[in-house]
C-alpha cells in the first residue's frame, strides 16, 4: 500500500468520525478541516485508471476507455464543469426523428431514446441524474392516464433540463407537468363541491410530501429520525394533506379553453407537451381561514385569497423550506449513484450543501451533485468500509455498461431494447407505481436486515430476474459480437459488441483480465476471482476453429465478470 | 404483563432498534415448534392458500353495493357522481347471504363480478366485511383525539400494504404473516430446499419470514441459467460456481449470490416437476366487448393463476404439503376514472378467479377444491366521498374468500352503513375497520393447520379484539368463514 493511500485512509477514518477535528481543532467540523487545507485527501485527479473508472461508474452509465483517459487528463473538477456545461440530449427530438422516418411513434421509440442517450450521450452526468430523478419523481408509461410516448418523453426531458437546476424549480416543473398531473391526478383536480360530497383529490398532496420532498418523519440534518419520547415525529397528518389537496386544485391541460371538457388536443395532443394551466374558477380559495383546510407544513397557514399560481407558489415554497428536503433528497441521490448505506456524516455534509451552496442559495442541484460525487466517502468509502460500502447495480445499468464498455452499435445506430423489463425487472419510466421498482428502505431478509442495512435494488433481484439478467448478458456476450458466427441472424437492429481492442490482450489471459478488471470492476476484482477467471481462460485455446485469436476468451471473460456477485455489487 | 404494556414495550423496542426477533416472541420457541411435526393438524393432508393482492387499494364501496332503498340512498348521497345506478343492480347481481345483515341491508356485487357473485350464491365464496389494519379497537372519537394507538401512516400506500401483509402495525419489522406461518410449517414439507412460499410477484412482505423466504417464479415457471447445465458446459459451470460460491466478504455480494445460487439450484427440481404437468385444457377466458381495457390485467392474472394451478398439480412431486402463493394485481388506485377502470379490473378478476376454480374442479384430483383457498387483500378501502371522478385512500374494506372449504354465501362482520360523519367515519370518509387483519389472517391460518399456541405467537395482537358483532363471527380468533380444517 502506498503512502498516499495510507494517508487518505487515515484522514478519512478520523474526519468521518469527527475525531480528528476535535483533537486538532477543538471541535471544528469537517468542513472547517477541509477549508484548512486537508481537502487534497480527495485528489483532484484520479490516481489510476481504476480510480477513474470507479468515479465514472458512479457518474455515468458506465466507464469507457476513452472516458477514463479523458478524466485522467483533465481531473475531476474540469470533468464536472464540462459535464455541467454540455448541451442536453433530449428525447422528444428523438421521437420526432423516428416520426420523420415515417414510422409510428410508440413507447418503443421513447425507450430507444433512453438507451441512445445513456449509451452514447456526451452529457452522461446529466442523463444519469435525470434517470435518478425519474426514480424519485416517478411517472410511468404503464399508466393509462398518461397519453403516450410524447407525454412521457416530454416529462423526461423536463428532468433532463432540470437535472442541474434548483430543486425548487424542479419541484415546480414536475408539479405543473401534465404527465405528473395525470399520473397523480392533480390534473383536473377541482375545488370542493360539498353538495356533491366532492373533495379535492389527495393523491398528489400525499405523494409530493411522502416521496418527492420530505418523507414521513422529521429528520435530523444527517438523515436520522428526530425522536421525541423515543418516537419518530410525523412530518404531516391528514389535515396537511387536505390543505395541500385544496391548493392543488384548478389545473388542467395547457391547451384548453375551459376546465370542463378539457382534453390534450387532437390529433397532435399538444396538451401533453406544455405545462398545465390554472383555472381560477376551479381553484379552491380560502376565505374563512378554516384551519381544517389551510394548515400547511411547520404550522404555516395558507393565506386567504390568492390565485392558483400564487397559492401553488406558496405551498411549494412551504415544502421547499422544510428542513427534511436536504437529507431526504441527498440520501436518495447518494443511494442511486454511490452507496445504499451512506453514513450520517455523509448525508449531513450534503444537507449543508443543499441548504446553502456557499453563495447563500438553497436547493442548488448542481452543487449537490458535485458534492455527492466528490465527497470523501464517495471517493474512498470502499477503502474505509470495504464490506458494506456500495450498492447493487441496477440491471439496466449493467446493460448500459456492457454496451458502453464495448462500443456496441447497431447498423442504423438505434438501440431497440424495447422491453427491458422482461430481462431486468425494470425499464426506464416503466415503474409499476409511484413507489418505483424498489424502495429506498428495502431490506432483504436475512443478514442485511439483521445488520440494519438497506439494499434497494435487491428488491427486484429475484430468482426469476437474477437469472434472466445473467442470461441476457451471457447471450449478448456470446452471440452479439463480430465473428461470433451469429452474424447470419443479425439484422440492422442487432446491437453488436466490439471486442477488437481486447483480442490481442487475450493472448495472455491475465492481461485481458487486468484490463477488464479496470473497465468493468474499477480494479476491485478479488485474487480468487482473478485466479478462477485466468485458469478458465487459459484452458480455452487462443485460436480455434473460427476464432482467429482471443474472441472466445474475451466473450467468456465478459459474461463471467458481468454475472459475478463481485461485479454486481458496485463498490 | 398487561397486553397494553406488551405493545408499548414492543413499539419502543422496534423504534429503538432492539434485538431482531423481539417482536415475535422467542425465535427459539418458533424454531422448536417448526421442527415439531405435530404443529400441523393431520398427517398427510395438502393445503394451499392463494393471496390475490389488489395493489393500490380497491374501492370496496362500489364492489359490494347496497341495494335496499335506505342504504342505497345513503350510498348515492355519499358519492352522487360515482354511485353505480340502482337500475344496473339487476337480480343477476344480487347476493342473498344465508344470514342477512341487520336493518334490512341488502347487497349486490358490481355487475362486472358476475362469476364471483355466482360463486357466492353457490356457497363457494364468502365476504368479510370492513376489515383493516388495527392495533386495538378504535372509535371515531378515539381516533380523532388520538387516545388509542392506531397504525402509523394510515392512508399511505406502502405502509398500509405492509401492515396488511404483516398484521403488525405495532412493529417496524417487515415480517409477513404468511412468512411467519412458513417459518412454522416449512418443516412439514418433505422438500426442504424449496420454500413453501411461492411468489408470482417477486419480493413481497406477506411471505417474508424470519427463516423462510419466498421463492419467485413467473408465469413461465422457473428460469434456466443459460450455458450452464449442459454436460458440455461443465467447465464453465465450474467457473460460475466458483464465482458464486466464494466466501464473499461484502455483505451485499452474499445477498446477491444467495439469490443467484437458489435460482440455479432450484431450477431443475421445479422445471422437472412442472414438465409432468401439461398446461390445462380449461380455456383462457375472453373479455366481452366494452372490457378491452381489462386485457392486460386479465392476461397477467390468467398467466399467474395457471402457473399457480400447475405448481399445485405438481405439489406431490415437489414434496410440498403446504403452499402459499402470492399473486399481485396492479391498477386499483382509483383516484381517477373509478367507474371505467374498476369495471375493467373487476371483470378481469372475476374471469380469472372463475377460470382458476374451473381448473381446480375439472383438472386437479377430485377433492382438491377443499384444499385450496383463495383470498383477496389490498392496501386499504377507499373513501365514501369522491374527489371528482375518483376516490381517495381509506382504511377498512371488504374481502372475498373463495374455495370449497369456505363457509360461503355469508357476509362475515358488519357492512359499513355508509353514513358520513357517523361513528364509522374516521373523519374524511375513510371507514374505520371493525375487524382486524389479524382476525382475517388467523382464520385462514387455523384452517391451514397452525395450532392455537402458534396462532398466538404469529398474531400477538389478536387478543386485543373482541368477537365482532353479527351472527357469523364465532370467536375473536376465528371469524368462522372457513370450515374446520
Amino acid at each position: 500500500m502506498n503512502a498516499m493511500l495510507i494517508f487518505r485512509r487515515f484522514i478519512f477514518r478520523y474526519v468521518a468520525a469527527g475525531l480528528l477535528a476535535i483533537v486538532w481543532f477543538g471541535g471544528a467540523g469537517a468542513q472547517t478541516l477541509f477549508a484548512d487545507g486537508f481537502e487534497p485527501s480527495v485528489p483532484s485527479f484520479p490516481q489510476s485508471d481504476a480510480e477513474a473508472a470507479r468515479f465514472l461508474t458512479q457518474a455515468t452509465f458506465g466507464p469507457t476507455d476513452a472516458d477514463i483517459q479523458h478524466l485522467r487528463s483533465i481531473g475531476y473538477d474540469a470533468w464536472l464543469n464540462e459535464q455541467f456545461a454540455l448541451p442536453a440530449s433530449y428525447q422528444v427530438s428523438y421521437l420526432d426523428y423516428v416520426d420523420s422516418l415515417g414510422e409510428p411513434v410508440y413507447h418503443n421509440a421513447r425507450m430507444e431514446a433512453w438507451w441512445l442517450h445513456a449509451v452514447q450521450g456526451d452529457d452522461q452526468l446529466r442523463q444519469r441524474i435525470a434517470y435518478a430523478l425519474s426514480q424519485i419523481f416517478v411517472t410511468s408509461d404503464t399508466s393509462d392516464a398518461i397519453g403516450g410516448p410524447y407525454a412521457i418523453a416530454y416529462y423526461y426531458d423536463l428532468l433532463i433540463a432540470n437535472a442541474f437546476s434548483n430543486y425548487r424549480d424542479l419541484l415546480e416543473t414536475v408539479t405543473k407537468s401534465p404527465a405528473m398531473g395525470a399520473y397523480l391526478s392533480m390534473l383536473g383536480n377541482r375545488a370542493p363541491d360539498l353538495s356533491q360530497n366532492i373533495r379535492p383529490d389527495e393523491n398528489y398532496a400525499r405523494e409530493i410530501m411522502q416521496l418527492f420532498s420530505i418523507g414521513l418523519v422529521e429528520l435530523n440534518a444527517d438523515g436520522t429520525p428526530i425522536l421525541m419520547g423515543g418516537d419518530p415525529v410525523p412530518t404531516y397528518g391528514q389535515f396537511q394533506i387536505k390543505a395541500f389537496a385544496h391548493v392543488f386544485t384548478g389545473w388542467h391541460f395547457g391547451n384548453c379553453t375551459g376546465f370542463e371538457y378539457c382534453f390534450p388536443g387532437y390529433p397532435e395532443a399538444v396538451g401533453w407537451e406544455m405545462p398545465m394551466q390554472p383555472f381560477s374558477d376551479s381553484h379552491h380559495i380560502e376565505i374563512d381561514g378554516d384551519p381544517d383546510n389551510d394548515t400547511l407544513l411547520m404550522g404555516v397557514m395558507r393565506p386567504p385569497g390568492g390565485t392558483p399560481e400564487s397559492n401553488l407558489d406558496f405551498a411549494l415554497d412551504n415544502i421547499f423550506e422544510h428542513p427534511n428536503v436536504g437529507p431526504f433528497i441527498a440520501r436518495r441521490l447518494i443511494q442511486n449513484l454511490v452507496t445504499s448505506n451512506p453514513s450520517p456524516e455523509y448525508i449531513a455534509r450534503m444537507t449543508a450543501v443543499f441548504d446553502d451552496n456557499g453563495n447563500g442559495v438553497r436547493g442548488d442541484m448542481q452543487a449537490l451533485v458535485r458534492a455527492i460525487l466528490m465527497d470523501i466517502e464517495a471517493r474512498l468509502g470502499h477503502e474505509q468500509d470495504p464490506t458494506v460500502f456500495g450498492k447493487v447495480r441496477e440491471p439496466v445499468l449493467r446493460q448500459t455498461h456492457l454496451w458502453r464498455a464495448f462500443s456496441a452499435e447497431s447498423q442504423d445506430g438505434r438501440y431497440r431494447n424495447w422491453n427491458p423489463e422482461f430481462a431486468f425487472g425494470q425499464g426506464p419510466m416503466r415503474a409499476p407505481s409511484v413507489f418505483n421498482f424498489f424502495l429506498p428502505d428495502y431490506q432483504p431478509p436475512g443478514e442485511v436486515e439483521q445488520a440494519g442495512l438497506f439494499a434497494p435494488e435487491i428488491q427486484i433481484v429475484t430468482e426469476t430476474f437474477a437469472t434472466r439478467t445473467d442470461n441476457s448478458l451471457f447471450w449478448q456476450a456470446a452471440i452479439e459480437h463480430a465473428g461470433s458466427g451469429g452474424e447470419p441472424y443479425f439484422d440492422e437492429g442487432t446491437v453488436v459488441l466490439d471486442f477488437t481492442p481486447f483480442l490481442g490482450l487475450a493472448a495472455t489471459p491475465s492481461t485481458l483480465i487486468d484490463r477488464l478488471d479496470v473497465l468493468l470492476m474499477s480494479g476491485q476484482m478479488s485474487p480468487l476471482m482473478r485466479t478462477t477467471l485466468t485458469n478458465y481462460l487459459t484452458n480455452i485455446p487462443y485460436t480455434s476453429g473460427d476464432d482467429t485469436g482471443g474472441r472466445v476468451r474475451t466473450w467468456e471473460a465478459v459474461h463471467l465478470i458481468m454475472t459475478s456477485p463481485e461485479y454486481i455489487v458496485q463498490k | 404483563m398487561k397486553r397494553r404494556d406488551f405493545i408499548k414495550r414492543n413499539l419502543l423496542a422496534a423504534l429503538g432498534g432492539a434485538s431482531l426477533y423481539g417482536q415475535f416472541g422467542n425465535l427459539k420457541v418458533l424454531q422448536a415448534a417448526a421442527l415439531d411435526s405435530s404443529t400441523a393438524k393431520g398427517g398427510s393432508d395438502y393445503k394451499a392458500l392463494v393471496c390475490l393482492f389488489l395493489n393500490g387499494g380497491n374501492d370496496n364501496i362500489n364492489t359490494i353495493i347496497p341495494r335496499d332503498n335506505t342504504t342505497y340512498a345513503r350510498y348515492s348521497s355519499a358519492r352522487p357522481e360515482l354511485a353505480i345506478p340502482q337500475a344496473e343492480l339487476t337480480a343477476a347481481t344480487h347476493i342473498t347471504p344465508n344470514t342477512a345483515q341487520s336493518d334490512g341491508r341488502q347487497y349486490a356485487l358490481h355487475p362486472s363480478l358476475s362469476e364471483i357473485r355466482n360463486l357466492f350464491e353457490a356457497q363457494r365464496c364468502a365476504i368479510v366485511a370492513n376489515v383493516g389494519p388495527l392495533i386495538e379497537p378504535v372509535t371515531r372519537t378515539q381516533y380523532q383525539t388520538g387516545s388509542v394507538a392506531v397504525p402509523p401512516q394510515l392512508f399511505s400506500h406502502n405502509d398500509q400494504q405492509v401492515f396488511w401483509q404483516t398484521s403488525r402495525p405495532d412493529s417496524t419489522q417487515k415480517i409477513g404473516w404468511a412468512g411467519r406461518i412458513a417459518d412454522l410449517l416449512q418443516s412439514q414439507n418433505t422438500n426442504q430446499s424449496l420454500s413453501m412460499s411461492l411468489s408470482l410477484a417477486g419480493q413481497n412482505t406477506l411471505q417474508t419470514g424470519s427463516t423462510v423466504q419466498p421463492y419467485s417464479i413467473s408465469a413461465n415457471g422457473a428460469e434456466e441459467r443459460a450455458g450452464y447445465f449442459e454436460s458440455w458446459n461443465s467447465e464453465r459451470r465450474a467457473a460460475v460456481d466458483a464465482l458464486l460460491d466464494a466466501s464473499h466478504s461484502h455483505i451485499l455480494e452474499r445477498a446477491v449470490s444467495g439469490v443467484q445460487r437458489r435460482s440455479i439450484d432450484l431450477y431443475q427440481d421445479v422445471s422437472n416437476a412442472l414438465a409432468g404437468v401439461p398446461d390445462f385444457t380449461t380455456p383462457v377466458p375472453t373479455l366481452e366487448p366494452g372490457f378491452e381495457g381489462a386485457q392486460e390485467t386479465l392476461d397477467r392474472l390468467v398467466g399467474d393463476l395457471r402457473m399457480v394451478a400447475r405448481m399445485i398439480a405438481a405439489q406431490s412431486t415437489l414434496g410440498q404439503r403446504r403452499q402459499v402463493f402470492f399473486v399481485d394485481i396492479g391498477g386499483w388506485d382509483f383516484h381517477d376514472r373509478l367507474i371505467f377502470d374498476q369495471a375493467n379490473q373487476l371483470r378481469a378478476v372475476s374471469l380469472g378467479v372463475q377460470m382458476f376454480q374451473d381448473i381446480i374442479a375439472n383438472e386437479l384430483p377430485s377433492g382438491m377444491d377443499q384444499q385450496i383457498t383463495t383470498f383477496t387483500a389490498s392496501d386499504f378501502g377507499r373513501t365514501m366521498t369522491a374527489n371528482g371522478d375518483g376516490t381517495d385512500h381509506g382504511w377498512g374494506g371488504e374481502h372475498f374468500v373463495i374455495g370449497g372449504a369456505v363457509n360461503g354465501r355469508e357476509i362475515y362482520g358488519d357492512m359499513p352503513a355508509l353514513m358520513l360523519g357517523s361513528e364509522e367515519d374516521a373523519g374524511w370518509g375513510q371507514i374505520i375497520p371493525k375487524l382486524a387483519v389479524d382476525q382475517y389472517a388467523a382464520t385462514l391460518a387455523r384452517w391451514f393447520g397452525v395450532t392455537e399456541s402458534n396462532i398466538d405467537m404469529i398474531f400477538p395482537l389478536l387478543g386485543e379484539f373482541p368477537a365482532a358483532s353479527g351472527g357469523f363471527v364465532n370467536t375473536y380468533r376465528d371469524l368462522g368463514f372457513m370450515q374446520p380444517g
